[in-house]
């Protein structure tokens, strides 16, 4: 028994993305209109022609209705849903498989978050009552627990390890100010980062992903309808997403330098899209970079790096837009901060300017595959999601 | 299930945050990952350390704090200190 994936059986025809930032002045249902319209027009398509909704967000609203009252969507099925900060991805995955099994001709992956309205600067997340007895922290504490595992690990120093975590922040900044659909379009001295305010020792807040409002979008058909719409469709290679046991708190064999289930589901990935060597045949990746030393170890867990190398590839560039596989070309997480039910699908609106030679000053040298990782909960305790991409089939 | 006790356990510490951004009667929270002598793990706060030099390796023993209070009900449980 293994997932056996749906490779170049669905296709993305059409897809949005609003810009990511504070948006004071719209609500959810602007931004799902706005993204929604945009996919809609990339596509050639008309709210009509959409015959079914997988909607994304963990904290904007509920059930169906949260789209379709917005889009007056003429009674056909909208499903919400919530896989924490891989809500987006998981709505893009539902979609695919709803065409690919032939139950719709035209479905819609959208996700949005609305972050900056509850006063509130991070994740508001509702939690089950408890018995008040487990430990309270913070994202950026929680997977600060990285970096001091990783430094020990590999041998630096934590002056060493710092100005790995900063060009990690440095080159996603850098990417981000060739973006104008970024929270933040500025570079920023790398400095300025190493030195910004601690959060969660080692991280500084420039460690810390963006908090924006946002929502992207995209239309998927089956791969064999894809040329009666567009021209140039986005091949969905793999779709893999795992949740672990969250052994990671309890077990001492798990040692915060990895995370298992992104090594799993990049596993499952990898097997779907028939890659042996993510190193070589990735052309760019969009990964989970909610803050530096994640970046850092998803590099390792995806195989872009052997283990305990992933720092010296950062040193060197190795991901630098220019470099031999660009990762957060778009400026990712830091540069867009993280709308929960739109990331998975902003990461994907990348691979769709990049694989179809749109993507302007940021564009990739001739890409083939992409990849985009999205990651849900804290180290040894998460979900991950792993897609591959192409730009043509077979 | 059967109960185990880890209270006069001794651990040491796997990994650990020092969160600057978390509400604390005691700021910066500390919190390590404290893996026991003979097995076990568990993440809780630390008490009476200096957040500078913690580090992994190092050795911590359990004690009953106060972890939390609201509306003057005061919940206790256990934090981690460095070995005396």
């Amino acid at each position: 028994m293994a997932s056996r994936g749906i490779r170049d059986r669905v296709a993305i025809i059409g897809m949005g993305c609003t810009k990511f930032g504070e948006h004071w002045d719209k609500g959810a249902e602007d931004l799902l209109v706005d993204a929604a319209y945009q996919a809609y027009e990339s596509a050639g398509l008309g709210p009509d022609d959409v015959d079914a909704y997988w909607l994304g967000t963990m904290g904007s609203g509920i059930s169906g209705l949260t789209l379709s009252e917005p889009l007056k969507i003429q009674y056909k099925p909208v499903t919400r849903v919530e896989n924490m900060c891989a809500t987006g991805s998981e709505a893009l995955r539902q979609a695919c498989y709803a065409v690919a099994c032939g139950a719709f001709d035209v479905a819609m992956a959208i996700g949005v978050e609305k972050l900056k309205d509850s006063g509130f600067s991070g994740l508001v997340i509702t939690n089950p009552p408890n018995d008040g007895t487990p430990a309270s922290m913070t994202p950026p504490a929680l997977f600060s627990l990285l970096a001091p595992a990783y430094f020990k690990k590999y041998g630096l120093d934590p002056d060493k390890g710092k100005d790995v975590l900063s060009r990690i922040a440095w080159k996603n900044h850098r990417n981000g100010a060739r973006n104008p659909k970024a929270q933040f379009q500025k570079e920023v001295p790398i400095e300025t980062i190493k030195n910004s305010p601690k959060i969660a020792d080692p991280l500084g807040i420039m460690d810390c992903s963006g908090v924006s409002d946002g929502s992207a979008a995209a239309i998927v058909v089956r791969a064999e309808d894809a040329h009666k719409y567009c021209k140039n469709p986005l091949y969905i290679k793999a779709l893999s997403f795992v949740a672990g046991p969250a052994e990671g708190p309890l077990s001492q064999e798990y040692d915060f330098t990895s995370f298992p289930e992104v090594v799993a589901s990049a596993r499952d990935a990898y097997a779907q899209a028939g890659i042996t060597n993510a190193r070589e045949q990735i052309s760019l990746a969009e990964v989970h970079d909610c803050f530096t030393p994640t970046e850092l170890v998803l590099c390792e867990d995806l195989g872009f790096s052997p283990r305990g190398t992933a720092w010296q590839d950062v040193m060197e560039g190795f991901f630098d837009l220019d470099g031999r596989l660009p990762v957060n070309p778009d400026g990712g997480l830091k540069s867009f901060g993280h709308p929960i039910g739109a990331s998975g699908l902003r990461m994907m609106y990348e691979m769709w300017l990049q694989l179809r030679g749109e993507a302007g000053q940021r564009q990739v040298k001739d890409p083939k595959l992409g990849l985009t990782h999205n990651l849900g909960g804290q180290p040894g305790r998460c979900v991950s999601f792993v897609s591959v991409v192409g730009n043509s089939a077979g | 299930m059967e109960p185990y006790a880890f209270a006069d356990r001794t651990g040491r510490i796997a990994t650990y945050a020092v969160d600057r951004l978390a509400y604390s009667l005691n700021p910066p929270t500390v919190n390590a990952v404290v893996d026991y002598e003979g097995g076990g793990r568990f993440l809780c706060e630390m008490t009476d350390c200096e957040p500078d030099r913690v580090a992994i390796g190092d050795e911590v023993e359990m004690t009953f704090r106060r972890l939390f209070t609201a509306d003057g009900v005061h919940n206790y449980f256990w934090k981690a200190r460095p070995k005396r």
